[in-house]
Protein backbone atom coordinates (compact mmCIF):
# COMPACT_ATOMS: atom_id res chain seq x y z
CA UNK A 1 0.00 0.00 0.00
CA UNK A 2 1.35 3.40 -0.92
CA UNK A 3 2.75 5.88 2.26
CA UNK A 4 0.68 8.83 0.48
CA UNK A 5 -3.09 8.36 -0.85
CA UNK A 6 -5.27 11.39 -2.55
CA UNK A 7 -8.86 11.30 -0.14
CA UNK A 8 -11.59 10.39 -2.84
CA UNK A 9 -13.82 12.83 -2.27
CA UNK A 10 -11.76 15.97 -2.28
CA UNK A 11 -11.31 16.10 -6.02
CA UNK A 12 -13.79 18.51 -7.14
CA UNK A 13 -12.21 21.78 -6.16
CA UNK A 14 -9.58 23.02 -7.63
CA UNK A 15 -8.31 25.27 -4.57
CA UNK A 16 -7.07 22.26 -2.89
CA UNK A 17 -7.31 18.56 -2.13
CA UNK A 18 -6.83 16.07 1.01
CA UNK A 19 -4.55 13.61 1.37
CA UNK A 20 -2.87 11.36 3.52
CA UNK A 21 0.51 10.60 4.06
CA UNK A 22 1.56 7.67 6.47
CA UNK A 23 -2.06 7.76 8.35
CA UNK A 24 -2.46 11.39 9.08
CA UNK A 25 -4.82 13.49 6.44
CA UNK A 26 -3.31 16.73 5.31
CA UNK A 27 -4.91 19.37 3.10
CA UNK A 28 -3.08 20.80 0.51
CA UNK A 29 -4.00 24.70 -0.89
CA UNK A 30 -3.39 25.10 -4.30
CA UNK A 31 -1.95 28.68 -5.25
CA UNK A 32 -5.86 29.41 -6.62
CA UNK A 33 -6.69 29.99 -3.16
CA UNK A 34 -4.09 32.14 -1.58
CA UNK A 35 -6.09 35.77 -0.82
CA UNK A 36 -9.01 33.96 -0.37
CA UNK A 37 -7.17 31.57 2.62
CA UNK A 38 -5.38 35.23 3.79
CA UNK A 39 -8.67 36.82 3.95
CA UNK A 40 -10.30 34.11 5.93
CA UNK A 41 -7.07 34.54 8.59
CA UNK A 42 -6.97 38.05 8.09
CA UNK A 43 -10.92 38.86 8.73
CA UNK A 44 -10.72 36.95 11.92
CA UNK A 45 -13.70 34.86 10.88
CA UNK A 46 -11.19 31.58 10.94
CA UNK A 47 -10.15 32.02 14.93
CA UNK A 48 -13.55 33.32 15.61
CA UNK A 49 -15.45 30.33 14.42
CA UNK A 50 -12.44 27.55 15.34
CA UNK A 51 -12.52 29.03 18.82
CA UNK A 52 -16.75 28.32 19.03
CA UNK A 53 -16.33 24.74 17.98
CA UNK A 54 -17.84 25.69 14.67
CA UNK A 55 -14.97 25.19 12.29
CA UNK A 56 -12.76 22.36 12.19
CA UNK A 57 -9.15 24.30 13.30
CA UNK A 58 -6.05 23.13 11.46
CA UNK A 59 -2.16 23.87 11.44
CA UNK A 60 0.51 25.10 8.90
CA UNK A 61 2.52 22.04 8.63
CA UNK A 62 6.21 22.94 6.67
CA UNK A 63 5.79 19.60 5.01
CA UNK A 64 6.68 18.62 1.29
CA UNK A 65 3.18 19.31 -0.59
CA UNK A 66 1.34 16.36 -2.65
CA UNK A 67 1.56 18.46 -5.95
CA UNK A 68 4.22 21.05 -5.14
CA UNK A 69 3.56 22.84 -8.83
CA UNK A 70 0.05 24.16 -7.24
CA UNK A 71 0.65 24.46 -3.67
CA UNK A 72 0.46 27.28 -1.38
CA UNK A 73 0.25 25.93 1.57
CA UNK A 74 -0.35 22.41 3.52
CA UNK A 75 -2.26 22.19 6.44
CA UNK A 76 -3.00 19.86 9.17
CA UNK A 77 -6.70 19.49 9.92
CA UNK A 78 -7.62 18.43 13.62
CA UNK A 79 -7.64 14.45 12.40
CA UNK A 80 -11.32 12.96 12.63
CA UNK A 81 -12.01 9.69 14.38
CA UNK A 82 -14.79 8.60 11.29
CA UNK A 83 -16.47 10.04 8.29
CA UNK A 84 -20.10 9.82 8.17
CA UNK A 85 -22.28 10.32 5.36
CA UNK A 86 -25.75 12.10 5.66
CA UNK A 87 -27.92 9.44 5.22
CA UNK A 88 -26.76 7.76 8.54
CA UNK A 89 -27.72 10.91 10.38
CA UNK A 90 -31.15 11.03 11.82
CA UNK A 91 -33.63 14.07 10.97
CA UNK A 92 -32.00 16.17 13.75
CA UNK A 93 -28.78 15.66 13.10
CA UNK A 94 -29.19 16.87 9.28
CA UNK A 95 -30.96 19.66 10.68
CA UNK A 96 -27.93 20.82 13.00
CA UNK A 97 -25.71 20.55 9.85
CA UNK A 98 -28.26 22.76 7.69
CA UNK A 99 -28.22 25.76 10.72
CA UNK A 100 -24.72 25.49 11.23
CA UNK A 101 -24.43 25.97 7.50
CA UNK A 102 -26.58 28.65 7.25
CA UNK A 103 -24.93 30.44 10.77
CA UNK A 104 -21.51 30.07 8.88
CA UNK A 105 -22.84 32.32 5.88
CA UNK A 106 -24.32 34.91 8.12
CA UNK A 107 -20.76 34.79 10.21
CA UNK A 108 -18.84 34.94 6.63
CA UNK A 109 -20.77 37.78 5.49
CA UNK A 110 -20.73 39.86 8.66
CA UNK A 111 -16.86 39.51 8.09
CA UNK A 112 -16.35 39.93 4.09
CA UNK A 113 -16.24 36.32 3.06
CA UNK A 114 -19.53 33.49 1.96
CA UNK A 115 -19.85 30.12 1.79
CA UNK A 116 -18.75 28.97 -1.84
CA UNK A 117 -20.41 25.63 -1.41
CA UNK A 118 -23.02 24.05 0.92
CA UNK A 119 -22.33 20.46 0.73
CA UNK A 120 -23.66 18.09 3.31
CA UNK A 121 -19.93 16.31 3.44
CA UNK A 122 -18.24 19.67 4.11
CA UNK A 123 -20.06 19.11 7.78
CA UNK A 124 -19.13 16.71 10.09
CA UNK A 125 -19.70 15.76 14.06
CA UNK A 126 -17.21 16.04 15.60
CA UNK A 127 -16.86 16.47 19.72
CA UNK A 128 -20.28 15.61 19.33
CA UNK A 129 -21.12 18.74 17.21
CA UNK A 130 -21.92 19.96 13.35
CA UNK A 131 -18.84 21.14 12.58
CA UNK A 132 -17.11 22.58 9.17
CA UNK A 133 -14.48 20.73 7.84
CA UNK A 134 -13.69 22.06 4.69
CA UNK A 135 -10.96 24.72 4.96
CA UNK A 136 -11.58 25.77 1.18
CA UNK A 137 -15.67 26.40 2.07
CA UNK A 138 -14.59 30.69 2.34
CA UNK A 139 -14.23 33.26 -0.64
CA UNK A 140 -14.67 36.73 -0.57
CA UNK A 141 -17.77 37.92 -0.88
CA UNK A 142 -18.66 39.17 -4.15
CA UNK A 143 -20.87 41.86 -3.35
CA UNK A 144 -24.43 42.06 -5.39
CA UNK A 145 -24.53 38.25 -6.34
CA UNK A 146 -27.35 35.83 -5.51
CA UNK A 147 -25.45 32.98 -3.48
CA UNK A 148 -23.85 30.61 -5.90
CA UNK A 149 -24.54 27.55 -3.01
CA UNK A 150 -28.50 28.38 -3.14
CA UNK A 151 -29.27 25.22 -5.40
CA UNK A 152 -26.83 22.79 -3.35
CA UNK A 153 -27.93 23.88 -0.14
CA UNK A 154 -31.52 23.84 -1.32
CA UNK A 155 -30.67 20.30 -2.73
CA UNK A 156 -28.82 18.53 -0.04
CA UNK A 157 -29.97 20.05 3.29
CA UNK A 158 -33.81 21.78 2.66
CA UNK A 159 -35.50 19.29 0.14
CA UNK A 160 -34.36 15.78 2.25
CA UNK A 161 -35.58 17.49 5.68
CA UNK A 162 -38.69 18.39 4.36
CA UNK A 163 -39.38 14.98 2.52
CA UNK A 164 -38.32 13.63 6.06
CA UNK A 165 -40.51 15.80 8.36
CA UNK A 166 -43.56 15.37 5.93
CA UNK A 167 -43.46 12.92 3.94
CA UNK A 168 -41.95 9.61 5.53
CA UNK A 169 -38.55 9.34 7.69
CA UNK A 170 -36.81 7.11 5.73
CA UNK A 171 -37.10 9.30 2.17
CA UNK A 172 -33.82 10.41 3.98
CA UNK A 173 -32.04 6.99 2.34
CA UNK A 174 -32.53 8.99 -1.25
CA UNK A 175 -29.32 10.91 -0.57
CA UNK A 176 -27.31 7.44 -1.27
CA UNK A 177 -28.83 7.57 -4.70
CA UNK A 178 -28.84 11.67 -5.18
CA UNK A 179 -25.38 12.42 -3.42
CA UNK A 180 -25.29 15.82 -4.89
CA UNK A 181 -28.43 16.12 -3.18
CA UNK A 182 -32.28 15.02 -3.79
CA UNK A 183 -33.34 17.11 -7.49
CA UNK A 184 -35.81 19.89 -6.66
CA UNK A 185 -38.07 18.65 -9.50
CA UNK A 186 -38.46 14.91 -7.64
CA UNK A 187 -38.47 16.89 -4.15
CA UNK A 188 -41.66 19.01 -5.28
CA UNK A 189 -43.62 15.69 -7.00
CA UNK A 190 -43.17 13.81 -3.91
CA UNK A 191 -44.05 16.58 -1.04
CA UNK A 192 -48.07 16.81 -0.36
CA UNK A 193 -49.69 19.47 -2.23
CA UNK A 194 -49.95 21.63 1.12
CA UNK A 195 -46.62 22.56 1.27
CA UNK A 196 -47.40 25.14 -1.11
CA UNK A 197 -49.12 27.20 1.86
CA UNK A 198 -46.12 26.97 3.39
CA UNK A 199 -44.17 30.22 1.98
CA UNK A 200 -40.81 28.81 2.69
CA UNK A 201 -40.97 25.29 0.93
CA UNK A 202 -43.17 26.99 -2.12
CA UNK A 203 -40.06 29.44 -2.39
CA UNK A 204 -37.20 27.23 -1.98
CA UNK A 205 -38.73 24.22 -3.36
CA UNK A 206 -41.61 24.34 -5.85
CA UNK A 207 -40.83 27.65 -7.14
CA UNK A 208 -37.33 26.65 -7.46
CA UNK A 209 -38.03 23.51 -8.74
CA UNK A 210 -40.24 25.66 -11.25
CA UNK A 211 -37.38 28.19 -12.41
CA UNK A 212 -34.77 25.93 -12.83
CA UNK A 213 -36.95 23.78 -15.60
CA UNK A 214 -37.85 26.85 -17.19
CA UNK A 215 -34.49 28.80 -17.34
CA UNK A 216 -32.05 25.57 -17.37
CA UNK A 217 -29.10 26.45 -19.70
CA UNK A 218 -29.77 29.96 -19.81
CA UNK A 219 -27.23 32.76 -18.97
CA UNK A 220 -27.54 34.74 -16.81
CA UNK A 221 -26.47 38.65 -17.40
CA UNK A 222 -23.25 40.06 -16.19
CA UNK A 223 -24.89 43.30 -15.35
CA UNK A 224 -28.11 41.08 -13.45
CA UNK A 225 -25.64 38.94 -11.72
CA UNK A 226 -23.35 41.65 -10.72
CA UNK A 227 -26.29 43.51 -8.99
CA UNK A 228 -28.67 41.26 -9.08
CA UNK A 229 -29.05 40.83 -5.05
CA UNK A 230 -28.08 42.99 -2.29
CA UNK A 231 -26.23 42.47 1.08
CA UNK A 232 -29.28 42.83 2.78
CA UNK A 233 -31.52 40.90 0.90
CA UNK A 234 -28.87 37.89 0.59
CA UNK A 235 -29.71 37.87 4.38
CA UNK A 236 -33.44 38.08 4.12
CA UNK A 237 -32.93 35.05 1.66
CA UNK A 238 -30.47 33.04 4.63
CA UNK A 239 -32.60 34.21 7.58
CA UNK A 240 -36.05 32.86 5.53
CA UNK A 241 -34.21 29.10 5.05
CA UNK A 242 -32.91 29.31 8.31
CA UNK A 243 -36.64 29.77 9.40
CA UNK A 244 -38.30 27.44 6.93
CA UNK A 245 -35.60 25.00 8.15
CA UNK A 246 -36.36 25.76 12.22
CA UNK A 247 -40.07 25.00 10.72
CA UNK A 248 -39.46 21.54 9.96
CA UNK A 249 -40.07 18.86 13.03
CA UNK A 250 -40.30 15.17 12.65
CA UNK A 251 -41.42 13.19 16.12
CA UNK A 252 -39.68 9.82 16.90
CA UNK A 253 -42.75 7.93 16.90
CA UNK A 254 -44.63 4.79 15.39
CA UNK A 255 -40.99 2.96 14.46
CA UNK A 256 -40.28 -0.38 15.29
CA UNK A 257 -37.84 -0.11 18.38
CA UNK A 258 -38.52 3.89 19.73
CA UNK A 259 -39.94 2.80 23.10
CA UNK A 260 -37.03 0.81 23.58
CA UNK A 261 -36.01 2.57 27.04
CA UNK A 262 -38.92 1.20 28.27
CA UNK A 263 -37.77 -2.34 26.98
CA UNK A 264 -39.12 -5.39 29.01
CA UNK A 265 -36.98 -7.73 28.03
CA UNK A 266 -35.19 -7.92 31.63
CA UNK A 267 -35.86 -7.75 35.20
CA UNK A 268 -33.94 -4.85 36.67
CA UNK A 269 -31.27 -7.05 38.16
CA UNK A 270 -31.10 -8.76 35.04
CA UNK A 271 -30.40 -5.28 33.29
CA UNK A 272 -28.08 -4.62 36.35
CA UNK A 273 -25.71 -7.66 35.29
CA UNK A 274 -25.87 -6.96 32.24
CA UNK A 275 -24.43 -3.56 32.26
CA UNK A 276 -21.54 -4.87 34.98
CA UNK A 277 -20.14 -7.77 32.74
CA UNK A 278 -20.55 -5.50 29.28
CA UNK A 279 -18.52 -2.95 31.52
CA UNK A 280 -15.98 -5.76 32.83
CA UNK A 281 -15.44 -6.88 29.09
CA UNK A 282 -14.80 -3.32 27.83
CA UNK A 283 -12.32 -2.62 30.37
CA UNK A 284 -10.97 -6.27 28.73
CA UNK A 285 -10.73 -5.04 24.82
CA UNK A 286 -8.53 -1.68 26.28
CA UNK A 287 -10.28 -0.07 23.20
CA UNK A 288 -9.73 3.08 21.55
CA UNK A 289 -12.62 3.15 19.17
CA UNK A 290 -15.81 1.31 19.96
CA UNK A 291 -18.61 0.42 17.52
CA UNK A 292 -22.13 -0.41 19.03
CA UNK A 293 -24.13 -2.04 16.16
CA UNK A 294 -28.06 -2.30 17.07
CA UNK A 295 -27.17 0.64 19.51
CA UNK A 296 -30.97 1.40 19.53
CA UNK A 297 -31.02 4.57 21.95
CA UNK A 298 -27.47 4.00 22.95
CA UNK A 299 -28.16 2.79 26.52
CA UNK A 300 -24.90 0.09 26.28
CA UNK A 301 -22.99 2.35 24.25
CA UNK A 302 -22.24 4.81 26.76
CA UNK A 303 -20.44 2.52 29.09
CA UNK A 304 -17.93 2.64 26.47
CA UNK A 305 -18.65 6.62 25.45
CA UNK A 306 -18.82 8.07 29.14
CA UNK A 307 -14.83 6.54 29.63
CA UNK A 308 -14.08 8.60 26.52
CA UNK A 309 -14.05 6.18 24.02
CA UNK A 310 -14.92 7.02 20.83
CA UNK A 311 -18.03 4.76 20.35
CA UNK A 312 -20.15 4.53 17.14
CA UNK A 313 -23.94 3.78 18.08
CA UNK A 314 -25.39 2.54 14.98
CA UNK A 315 -29.17 1.25 14.31
CA UNK A 316 -31.57 0.61 11.49
CA UNK A 317 -34.01 2.67 13.48
CA UNK A 318 -34.27 6.45 12.65
CA UNK A 319 -36.52 7.05 15.70
CA UNK A 320 -33.80 4.98 18.01
CA UNK A 321 -31.25 7.05 16.58
CA UNK A 322 -32.73 10.71 16.84
CA UNK A 323 -33.58 9.53 20.15
CA UNK A 324 -29.82 8.89 20.95
CA UNK A 325 -28.83 11.72 19.41
CA UNK A 326 -31.25 14.04 21.39
CA UNK A 327 -29.94 12.36 24.89
CA UNK A 328 -26.28 12.98 23.77
CA UNK A 329 -26.97 16.57 23.17
CA UNK A 330 -29.10 17.64 26.12
CA UNK A 331 -26.21 15.95 27.37
CA UNK A 332 -23.35 17.20 25.95
CA UNK A 333 -21.48 14.04 25.81
CA UNK A 334 -18.34 14.01 22.98
CA UNK A 335 -17.13 10.98 22.63
CA UNK A 336 -20.57 9.31 21.20
CA UNK A 337 -21.60 9.10 17.38
CA UNK A 338 -24.91 7.87 16.96
CA UNK A 339 -25.60 6.76 13.18
CA UNK A 340 -28.33 5.27 10.99
CA UNK A 341 -26.54 2.58 9.81
CA UNK A 342 -28.94 -1.45 8.48
CA UNK A 343 -26.35 -4.11 8.54
CA UNK A 344 -28.47 -6.21 6.34
CA UNK A 345 -27.01 -3.46 3.70
CA UNK A 346 -24.90 -1.35 5.26
CA UNK A 347 -23.22 1.81 3.52
CA UNK A 348 -21.78 1.00 0.25
CA UNK A 349 -18.43 3.18 -1.85
CA UNK A 350 -20.56 5.77 -4.01
CA UNK A 351 -19.71 8.32 -6.36
CA UNK A 352 -16.93 9.34 -9.11
CA UNK A 353 -14.74 6.06 -8.62
CA UNK A 354 -16.71 4.43 -6.29
CA UNK A 355 -14.55 6.81 -4.10
CA UNK A 356 -16.25 9.92 -3.06
CA UNK A 357 -17.87 8.25 -0.19
CA UNK A 358 -16.46 5.31 1.49
CA UNK A 359 -18.04 2.15 2.65
CA UNK A 360 -19.10 1.23 6.28
CA UNK A 361 -16.06 -1.90 6.22
CA UNK A 362 -13.92 1.09 4.55
CA UNK A 363 -13.88 2.96 7.44
CA UNK A 364 -13.31 0.41 10.07
CA UNK A 365 -11.55 -1.35 11.66
CA UNK A 366 -12.56 -0.76 14.93
CA UNK A 367 -10.94 -1.76 18.12
CA UNK A 368 -13.70 -3.60 19.18
CA UNK A 369 -17.53 -4.23 18.31
CA UNK A 370 -20.63 -4.88 20.29
CA UNK A 371 -23.86 -7.00 18.99
CA UNK A 372 -26.10 -6.89 21.55
CA UNK A 373 -29.79 -8.59 20.97
CA UNK A 374 -28.86 -8.68 17.40
CA UNK A 375 -27.72 -11.91 16.24
CA UNK A 376 -31.41 -13.26 15.77
CA UNK A 377 -32.64 -10.00 13.98
CA UNK A 378 -29.52 -11.04 11.82
CA UNK A 379 -29.42 -14.80 11.78
CA UNK A 380 -33.45 -15.09 11.48
CA UNK A 381 -35.12 -12.07 10.34
CA UNK A 382 -32.55 -11.59 7.49
CA UNK A 383 -31.39 -15.34 7.13
CA UNK A 384 -27.82 -14.82 7.34
CA UNK A 385 -25.73 -17.97 7.76
CA UNK A 386 -24.01 -17.57 11.31
CA UNK A 387 -20.80 -18.25 10.20
CA UNK A 388 -21.26 -15.25 7.59
CA UNK A 389 -22.04 -12.95 10.58
CA UNK A 390 -19.03 -13.90 12.39
CA UNK A 391 -16.94 -13.55 9.50
CA UNK A 392 -18.70 -10.10 9.03
CA UNK A 393 -17.43 -8.89 12.24
CA UNK A 394 -13.98 -9.69 12.14
CA UNK A 395 -13.65 -7.55 9.48
CA UNK A 396 -15.02 -4.95 11.62
CA UNK A 397 -12.80 -4.64 14.50
CA UNK A 398 -10.61 -6.88 17.00
CA UNK A 399 -12.70 -7.76 19.79
CA UNK A 400 -16.39 -8.55 19.91
CA UNK A 401 -19.18 -8.29 22.79
CA UNK A 402 -21.67 -10.08 21.33
CA UNK A 403 -24.92 -11.35 23.81
CA UNK A 404 -26.76 -14.72 22.08
CA UNK A 405 -30.28 -14.97 22.25
CA UNK A 406 -31.55 -18.48 22.60
CA UNK A 407 -34.78 -19.90 20.06
CA UNK A 408 -37.34 -19.77 23.50
CA UNK A 409 -36.15 -16.23 24.25
CA UNK A 410 -40.22 -14.62 23.43
CA UNK A 411 -38.24 -11.65 21.03
CA UNK A 412 -36.94 -14.90 18.73
CA UNK A 413 -40.41 -16.42 19.61
CA UNK A 414 -41.75 -13.19 17.71
CA UNK A 415 -39.25 -13.41 14.77
CA UNK A 416 -40.80 -17.30 14.41
CA UNK A 417 -44.26 -16.65 14.73
CA UNK A 418 -45.63 -16.17 11.36
CA UNK A 419 -42.58 -18.37 9.13
CA UNK A 420 -41.09 -22.14 9.19
CA UNK A 421 -38.45 -22.72 11.92
CA UNK A 422 -35.98 -23.43 9.16
CA UNK A 423 -32.87 -22.45 11.62
CA UNK A 424 -31.47 -25.90 13.02
CA UNK A 425 -28.33 -24.46 13.32
CA UNK A 426 -29.38 -21.75 15.47
CA UNK A 427 -28.67 -22.87 19.26
CA UNK A 428 -25.52 -21.53 21.51
CA UNK A 429 -23.39 -24.75 20.43
CA UNK A 430 -23.94 -23.70 17.23
CA UNK A 431 -23.27 -20.12 17.42
CA UNK A 432 -20.36 -21.02 19.50
CA UNK A 433 -18.83 -23.48 15.99
CA UNK A 434 -19.70 -20.79 13.71
CA UNK A 435 -17.72 -17.88 15.45
CA UNK A 436 -14.92 -20.17 16.54
CA UNK A 437 -13.99 -20.10 13.24
CA UNK A 438 -12.64 -16.30 13.33
CA UNK A 439 -12.92 -15.78 17.14
CA UNK A 440 -10.80 -16.88 20.05
CA UNK A 441 -12.99 -17.19 22.94
CA UNK A 442 -12.08 -15.08 25.76
CA UNK A 443 -14.92 -14.77 28.19
CA UNK A 444 -18.46 -16.19 28.48
CA UNK A 445 -21.20 -14.85 30.86
CA UNK A 446 -24.80 -15.92 31.31
CA UNK A 447 -27.03 -12.95 31.80
CA UNK A 448 -28.51 -13.43 35.57
CA UNK A 449 -32.56 -14.00 35.46
CA UNK A 450 -32.16 -14.96 31.55
CA UNK A 451 -31.21 -17.89 29.08
CA UNK A 452 -28.97 -14.70 27.27
CA UNK A 453 -25.17 -15.31 26.86
CA UNK A 454 -22.85 -12.66 27.04
CA UNK A 455 -19.53 -13.66 24.71
CA UNK A 456 -16.03 -11.77 24.79
CA UNK A 457 -14.27 -12.70 21.74
CA UNK A 458 -10.83 -11.94 20.32
CA UNK A 459 -10.49 -12.01 16.99
CA UNK A 460 -7.80 -14.47 15.42
CA UNK A 461 -4.82 -14.26 13.79
CA UNK B 1 -45.45 16.38 -16.56
CA UNK B 2 -45.26 19.95 -15.03
CA UNK B 3 -44.04 20.46 -11.69
CA UNK B 4 -45.87 23.96 -10.46
CA UNK B 5 -46.52 27.05 -12.83
CA UNK B 6 -43.53 29.67 -12.12
CA UNK B 7 -45.15 33.10 -11.55
CA UNK B 8 -44.09 34.87 -14.97
CA UNK B 9 -42.50 38.50 -14.44
CA UNK B 10 -41.56 40.95 -16.88
CA UNK B 11 -37.86 41.81 -15.02
CA UNK B 12 -36.67 38.35 -16.32
CA UNK B 13 -36.18 39.63 -19.92
CA UNK B 14 -33.25 41.73 -18.26
CA UNK B 15 -31.69 39.20 -16.16
CA UNK B 16 -31.42 36.38 -19.14
CA UNK B 17 -28.96 36.47 -22.29
CA UNK B 18 -25.80 37.85 -21.83
CA UNK B 19 -22.50 36.02 -20.83
CA UNK B 20 -21.84 35.18 -17.02
CA UNK B 21 -20.16 38.57 -14.68
CA UNK B 22 -18.01 35.41 -12.81
CA UNK B 23 -16.84 32.03 -13.33
CA UNK B 24 -17.21 30.40 -10.41
CA UNK B 25 -14.56 27.92 -9.34
CA UNK B 26 -16.31 24.99 -9.56
CA UNK B 27 -19.76 24.71 -8.16
CA UNK B 28 -22.69 25.19 -10.98
CA UNK B 29 -25.21 27.77 -9.41
CA UNK B 30 -28.03 26.65 -12.41
CA UNK B 31 -29.45 29.63 -14.02
CA UNK B 32 -33.21 28.92 -12.53
CA UNK B 33 -31.99 29.17 -9.05
CA UNK B 34 -30.14 32.57 -9.70
CA UNK B 35 -32.74 34.11 -11.17
CA UNK B 36 -35.29 32.78 -8.91
CA UNK B 37 -32.81 34.78 -5.77
CA UNK B 38 -33.15 37.81 -7.68
CA UNK B 39 -37.10 37.96 -8.28
CA UNK B 40 -37.33 37.13 -4.54
CA UNK B 41 -34.56 39.40 -3.24
CA UNK B 42 -36.73 42.61 -2.90
CA UNK B 43 -39.25 40.91 -0.65
CA UNK B 44 -36.61 38.51 0.95
CA UNK B 45 -34.27 42.06 1.66
CA UNK B 46 -37.73 44.13 2.71
CA UNK B 47 -38.96 41.39 4.89
CA UNK B 48 -35.37 41.24 6.67
CA UNK B 49 -35.38 44.73 7.26
CA UNK B 50 -38.68 44.80 8.74
CA UNK B 51 -38.02 42.16 11.16
CA UNK B 52 -35.02 43.63 11.98
CA UNK B 53 -36.63 46.54 13.07
CA UNK B 54 -39.35 44.85 15.23
CA UNK B 55 -37.14 42.98 16.99
CA UNK B 56 -35.50 46.45 18.06
CA UNK B 57 -38.55 48.20 19.11
CA UNK B 58 -39.30 45.33 20.79
CA UNK B 59 -36.19 45.21 22.31
CA UNK B 60 -36.29 48.47 23.58
CA UNK B 61 -38.87 46.93 26.09
CA UNK B 62 -36.59 44.07 27.41
CA UNK B 63 -34.88 44.59 30.23
CA UNK B 64 -33.13 41.07 29.93
CA UNK B 65 -32.84 41.62 26.43
CA UNK B 66 -30.30 44.78 26.69
CA UNK B 67 -28.46 42.75 30.12
CA UNK B 68 -27.90 39.67 27.51
CA UNK B 69 -26.38 41.53 24.43
CA UNK B 70 -24.10 43.25 27.39
CA UNK B 71 -23.29 40.10 28.77
CA UNK B 72 -23.10 38.55 24.93
CA UNK B 73 -20.32 41.39 24.01
CA UNK B 74 -18.00 40.70 27.06
CA UNK B 75 -18.06 37.33 26.30
CA UNK B 76 -17.08 38.09 22.33
CA UNK B 77 -14.39 40.64 24.09
CA UNK B 78 -13.06 37.68 26.00
CA UNK B 79 -13.05 35.57 23.56
CA UNK B 80 -11.32 38.07 21.02
CA UNK B 81 -8.61 38.36 23.57
CA UNK B 82 -7.58 34.99 24.27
Amino acid sequence: MPSETRIGGSFRDPNGFLFKRKGEVFRQINLAYRQDYELLKKSGLYKELTNEGLFLAHKEVDIKAADPSRAFKVIKPEQLKFISYPYEWSFSQLKDAALLTLELQKRALSRGMWLKDAATTNVQFHMGRATLIDSLSFEAYPEGQPWVAYRQFCQHFLAPLALMALVDIRLGQLLRVHIDGIPLDLASRLLPRGTRFNLGLLTHIHWHAAAQERYAGQKVSARAERGGMSKTALLGLIDHLDRTVRGLHWEPVGTAWSDYTSETSYSRSAAKHKKETISKFITQTNAETFWDLGANTGLYSRLASERGIFTIAADYDPAAVELNYAHMKEHGEKSLHPLVIDLGNPSAPLGWANEEHRSLLDRGPSDAVMALALIHHLAIANNVPLDRVAEFFSRLGDWLIIEFVPKADPQVQQLLAARKDIFTDYHVDGFRSAFQRYYRAVAENRIRDSERILFLMKRRG
Amino acid sequence: MKISKFPHHTLLAGLLILPAAKEHPYLDPGSGSFILQMLIAGAAGAVFILRNQIARFFGLFRRDGKTERKAGSKAAKKRNAK
